[in-house]
């Protein structure tokens, strides 16, 4: 009698701890994710030969200062260190700028030049480049202080894995 | 991975299955099963198998609660709903809701972008069926975490369905016939379903593509192009997916319920979906819409039941306005159809198939979208309010390359293609071989040539 008790009394002494270990698990699981990965110093070089796919460097060549002055109203000299792609066919919308600001009010400045960037572009494409159009709205503009960076091309995600690969711990 | 890639294809199937009947012993074969479906699922997104197994082990440990504790059952059936949404939610909700949030109060919190965790809608639903059926004494509660675990994960069906309830494979689990027969006739259901994807599919989403019917203005009939190959487009890839899925698991002796029957044969919206994604709309049905008392209620509160139905529906399949829009007109459609138009016994069934076309293609308009700003774009196009006229050079061209897949498509997704291909399966091998082998020929040639291979209900 006295055993059958204890059998009955085990589960319900059980299942608070073992309700609150699922959860600080679950929820331990959801603050890793939320986590951002701490940035590592990158140079800029390797940024350059890992994002210079095969694919990548067919499509696109180095962005001279006129055009970086042209399309994201930014001067080289402003910033300590950047990488600029452009396409190599106007009617193609590849491009890769990345560039190493030295406040957070520099990396605001260049973020908000890169969205305008990505809404010229949009505006130009939304009427009659429908594939350009689409691979534009994958297009990723990201802080990672003190890094800030505008990806845009039909390889997107694997270029920004690489960027991510270069520059996060 | 995916089932139509090289990888899935030519390496991972061809090993798991020669391990599988290779191996002898039950016990080998699900050990076997599970270890492959945890690389399966883990092979895009390894993080998140991590949350997958302790989502198993969680409801495995609430079930043995459940039989242990009689007296708590309602109130573990409770806790546990309340963590698997909460965990649906925040991965698949939570981005959307900090918008929702901030455009309420003003504010402006920013969310950190999150990878939705692959196949998360499917497998809560099925782990929410466990619990739920185990609290209304349907099923046994299983002890072993093994077999569980495989319940959930088993790779056919664990990141785009069927949703497969566990009664369904509570006793394949311990006892299934493994045979050359079942391997066969899988393996044929398998190539079916790819040949739908790779040569149908994925060919109507690039007709789809070349439109641009969201993207921008298009004259009305590039507009009804777009439309029409997205809607076949979306048949052929979840309906081969589908196909591959229970031909995968008829490989491995599980018989997995029927997702699709020819939908666009319905004679109206509520048999559309009688046909499509029929494990999704009996989900709901058995575990949201009849609790909430089904159509055994007042009119007003069978109305709100029906609103509430798909206003979840469309909710489940993406976090954002448009599926939501999506879900509450098919409410209404159904509710129009249940009070009105049903009601007119005689109309003939003609007259119920365009209906239910042109409503079913009109609702795809909204499901095809990112975001309100292209549910305007696209409907504007549809109905040339978007001043590009009703015809265009590029629209005709668009028309003349994608017409005959288009009408191929649209060829094999009526009832008879559906009965040809039961027909086919039945008559024998000297039938069943040589039409699998041209199918799976051509489907390799495109899959090991092709870019474009997206499948549309990942995403969900």
């Amino acid at each position: 009698m006295e055993e059958k008790q204890t059998k009955n009394l085990l589960p319900k002494m059980l299942f608070f701890p073992g309700l609150l270990l699922f959860l600080a698990l679950f929820g331990g699981f959801i603050f890793y994710c939320l986590q951002e990965p701490s940035v590592k110093a990158a140079n800029i070089e390797d940024v350059e030969n890992a994002v210079l796919t095969d694919a990548f460097s067919e499509l696109t060549k180095d962005g001279t200062d006129l055009e970086l002055k042209r399309n994201f109203g930014l001067l080289r000299d402003d910033y300590e260190e950047l990488l600029y792609r452009v396409p190599v066919n106007f009617m193609d919308v590849e491009e890769f700028l990345f560039v190493k600001v030295r406040t957070e009010a520099e990396a605001e400045t260049v973020k908000k030049a890169m969205e305008e960037r990505l809404s010229r572009q949009n505006e130009m494409f939304e009427d009659y480049g429908t594939d350009q159009y689409s691979v534009l709205k994958n297009t990723v503009i990201a802080v990672r202080f003190p890094y800030v960076y505008y990806i845009a091309g039909h390889e997107v995600a694997e270029l920004h894995r690489l960027v991510k690969q270069e520059t996060e711990e | 991975m995916v089932f139509s890639s090289t990888v899935f294809l030519f390496f991972f199937l061809p090993a798991c299955l020669l391990l599988y009947y290779v191996l002898p012993g039950k016990w080998t074969k699900n050990v076997v099963l599970l270890l492959f479906s945890l690389v399966f699922y883990a092979w895009g997104e390894p993080i998140y198998v991590i949350l997958m197994i302790l989502n198993i082990l969680f409801n495995w440990v609430m079930g043995l609660f459940m039989e242990k504790i009689p007296g708590w059952r309602k109130f573990i059936l409770i806790v546990t709903i309340v963590v698997d949404i909460g965990l649906l939610g925040f991965f698949k909700y939570y981005g959307f809701l900090v918008d929702v949030f901030n455009s309420v109060t003003g504010l402006s919190l920013t969310a950190h972008k999150l990878a939705l965790p692959i196949g998360i809608s499917f497998y809560t639903f099925q782990t929410l069926s466990y619990v739920i059926d185990l609290y209304r004494g349907k099923i046994r509660v299983q002890k072993n975490p093994l077999l569980f675990g495989l319940f959930v994960t088993m790779f056919p069906q664990l990141i785009a369905g069927p949703i497969v309830r566990y009664e369904v494979v509570e006793n394949a689990l311990t006892e299934r016939t493994v045979s050359l027969e079942g391997l066969g006739k899988g393996m044929a259901r398998f190539i079916f379903g790819l040949a739908k994807k790779v040569l149908l599919a994925n060919l109507l989403g690039v007709v789809f593509e070349s439109t641009g019917v969201q993207a921008g203005p298009v004259p009305v009939m590039g507009a009804w192009l777009g439309l029409i190959a997205f809607g076949l487009q979306l048949y052929f890839d979840f309906s081969g997916y589908s196909d591959m899925a229970i031909g995968l698991g008829k490989m491995f002796g599980f018989d997995f319920p029927e997702n699709f029957d020819a939908p666009y044969g319905a004679h109206s919206v509520t048999d559309f979906w009688r046909r499509w994604h029929i494990s999704l709309g009996s989900w709901f049905r058995e575990y949201v819409y009849i609790p909430l008392g089904g159509n055994r209620v007042g009119i007003v509160r069978h109305i709100l039941n029906i609103m509430i139905v798909w206003f979840l529906t469309g909710f489940w399949h993406g976090a954002a306005y448009n599926f939501i829009l999506w879900g509450l007109y098919y409410g209404l459609l159904l509710i129009f159809e249940k009070y009105v138009l049903l009601k007119w016994k005689s109309m003939p069934k003609a007259l119920g198939s365009v209906w239910t076309l042109l409503a079913v293609f009109l609702g795809w308009g909204l499901f095809l979208c990112d975001s309100m700003q292209e549910v305007g774009t696209v409907f504007m196009n549809l109905f040339g309010a978007s001043g590009s006229g009703w015809i265009s050079t590029n629209s005709v061209f668009n028309l003349l390359s994608g017409i005959v897949i288009v009408v191929i498509g649209a060829l094999c997704a009526v009832p008879f293609a559906k009965k040809l291909r039961e027909k086919i399966m039945t008559s024998g091998l000297v039938a069943v071989i040589p039409v699998c082998l041209v199918l799976l020929i051509l489907s390799v040639a495109f899959v090991v040539t092709e870019n474009y291979n997206p499948f549309l209900y990942f995403r969900f």
